[in-house]
């Protein structure tokens, strides 16, 4: 049985280990993303080449082009909070002690999740409003739920990897505070 | 309390947000959610906004940007930095600040491959500053001449702004790309006049280099070829009407990716680098087009542009006035905050405002692409300033804010130009019939 003081370093494992397994999930996700864009590229440079030469056109590019779009935009929503790469002004932050900008932080995940679960829960209602009506892409038929879920795939994680940036910053915080 | 006085009290709360170090992009997507449910009925207000995040997305005309920023984010990778850097310099080096003028040259060439200020500052600082500062330039001068020349990545297409601003306001992209051609010219031959004007005041800023023989010179120019036929197939793509914006973003991409490998810099570890950058990037601006998307909800529904028109029109202003205004509020603005977000929290009452007035919306689009360019090197929130800081960390913030001054006043020459002779920016898409 592990003593009392070996349990808080065992729960900050146990969470160092989350945080790790969302932090890859979002750095795949977003990695699979951007890795669509490159069909999308290939498809459009076909369809440049093929109408060019032979005069036809590939059937779907525009439907698939979105789809990669799609995969690609809100699978890397939740990498950006990941790797801290929304925008942010450090103008007045700069001038408040560690503690201080834990707390802006904190104030700026709180309202991060806020608006994934606003944006999950208004927009779930509309793709399910779309996938019981069936709908389906213009050209290929490709039914609009799939793009749907990238959108609430994305936003979801986007929540929870929000959620993680802030308990890697706090978890920084206090091992700082160990070391002082 | 309802209508613009709510509208106005929302753009304080994401400026108060924001100032709170609370991402910009869910300072206007927060605000906007709870502003449109506390003036719409909650039903209405739900029905409006569900479809906003999937439609800040989906259209096709918005796949040129995640494509456009993996072209610049490949480009960056391949090292046609280096190539570009080495053929301006050897047509330049020979002259007192020559280096520095070759600098700005591959920041203009650069830009027209990459869109982004930041990337464009940060791919040829790497380059520049440490040969600028071997040579005997002043780090000061150096560190300014950079930051100054990284801001023309977002003024000479294509530029992802332009691009955001294009589908904002439902203007043609080509249009606007053709416009900003030459204020971007103008801006990188001001540049220049800042750097001889500076170097003939004060030669110890920038010793001339040795003169390279024209065989030299030619082979250096010549090692360019790459990023020209980039740049050539793309942007001569759009203007000759050859491809759609996207198709000519697809064709980009794919390029820099072939160069890339082709130059054997295409390993694993460099395509997934470039494939995260990529995705922080298209993240970034994806977030801020769907916190956008639900404030401009919001912003309607106050009815604050409209308001602001009829103020304007019954404020006696006269136009020039009303330009002068508003070029003001997006320097002091610019000063704060970065130029995309401005750009987007913003542009739906300026936008009303400046189509009431009957004034060119694809001028205007270029002149706020320019004004928000300055933000990018004027304290205490200049992106580029931060980024030469990083590059040279013996620099400080004030020194380098000094330095940029000359250039600053090059921009604001442009900006006087630009808004007095509108033909400037509109004169190209005249000719090309776009």
């Amino acid at each position: 049985m592990p003593s009392p003081e070996a349990q808080p370093a065992r729960r900050t494992g146990a969470l160092e280990r989350v945080l790790r397994a969302i932090e890859r999930t979002t750095r795949i996700l977003a990695l699979i993303g951007t890795g669509s864009l490159v069909i999308a590229v290939g498809l459009v440079a076909g369809d440049i080449v093929w109408r060019r030469l032979l005069g036809g056109a590939i059937v779907g590019v525009i439907d698939l082009t979105q789809l990669c779009v799609m995969a690609a935009a809100f699978w890397s929503i939740p990498y950006a909070f990941t790797a801290r790469a929304h925008v942010t002004v450090d103008l007045l932050s700069q001038r408040f002690g560690q503690r201080a900008r834990l707390w802006l932080d904190a104030l700026g995940g709180v309202l991060s999740i806020a608006l994934m679960a606003a944006v999950l829960y208004l927009s779930s209602q509309r793709a399910l409003e779309q996938w019981r009506y069936g709908d389906v892409s213009q050209d290929l038929g490709i039914p609009m739920i799939w793009y749907w879920a990238f959108l609430l795939s994305g936003t979801a994680l986007a929540g929870v990897a929000a959620a993680a940036a802030f308990l890697r910053d706090a978890l920084e915080y206090r091992r700082t505070q160990r070391t002082v | 309390m309802s209508g613009a006085p709510l509208g106005l009290l929302g753009f304080a709360a994401v400026l108060v947000l924001a100032a709170l170090r609370v991402p910009v992009a869910v300072a206007m997507g927060i605000v906007g959610t709870v502003g449109s449910v506390a003036l719409l009925d909650w039903h209405s207000a739900a029905y409006l906004m569900s479809s906003l995040p999937f439609q800040a997305v989906f259209p096709y005309s918005l796949s040129v940007v995640p494509l456009f920023i993996f072209m610049g984010v490949f480009a960056t990778h391949s090292g046609l930095s280096r190539s570009l850097y080495n053929g301006v310099h050897a047509l330049l080096g020979h002259r007192r600040g020559g280096i520095a003028m070759a600098t700005v040259g591959a920041c203009a060439v650069f830009g027209a491959i990459c869109g982004s200020s930041l990337a464009t500052c940060a791919t040829i600082g790497k380059v520049a500053l440490p040969e600028m500062r071997r040579r005997g330039y002043s780090p000061r001068f150096a560190g300014a001449t950079v930051a100054a020349g990284g801001t023309l990545g977002v003024m000479i297409p294509p530029s992802i702004i332009l691009v955001l601003y294009a589908l904002l306001t439902e203007q043609s992209i080509g249009a606007l790309f053709a416009a900003a051609l030459v204020p971007g010219l103008i801006a990188t031959l001001l540049y220049l006049a800042a750097i001889v004007v500076q170097v003939r005041l004060r030669p110890e800023l920038g010793p001339a280099d040795r003169r390279l023989p024209w065989r030299e010179r030619a082979r250096a120019f010549a090692g360019t070829w790459d990023a020209l036929l980039l740049i050539g197939v793309v942007i001569g793509g759009i203007y000759s009407g050859i491809f759609s914006p996207t198709e000519a973003a697809a064709v980009g991409a794919g390029g820099a990716l072939l160069i890339t490998a082709a130059k054997g810099r295409l390993s694993r570890e460099a395509l997934l680098a470039g494939l995260a950058e990529t995705a922080q990037l298209t993240g970034m601006v994806f977030l801020i087009l769907i916190g956008a998307a639900l404030f401009n909800l919001f912003i309607e529904a106050t009815q604050l542009p409209s308001t602001l028109v009829t103020w304007v029109g019954e404020s006696g202003l006269s136009v020039a006035a009303v330009i002068a205004l508003i070029i003001v509020f997006y320097v002091v603005l610019g000063c704060f905050m970065d130029s995309l977000s401005m750009i987007l929290l913003t542009v739906t009452p300026a936008f009303a405002i400046i189509t009431q007035l009957g004034l060119d919306p694809v001028w205007f689009g270029v002149l706020l692409v320019t004004v928000a360019e300055i933000g990018l090197i004027t304290p205490p929130i200049g992106m580029n300033l931060f980024v030469i800081q990083a590059l040279s960390s013996d620099l400080r913030l004030t020194e380098l804010s000094i330095g940029v001054v000359p250039f600053i006043l090059a921009d604001i020459i442009r900006v006087i130009l630009l808004a007095a002779v509108p033909a400037l920016s509109l004169w190209l898409p005249s000719v090309l019939g776009i």
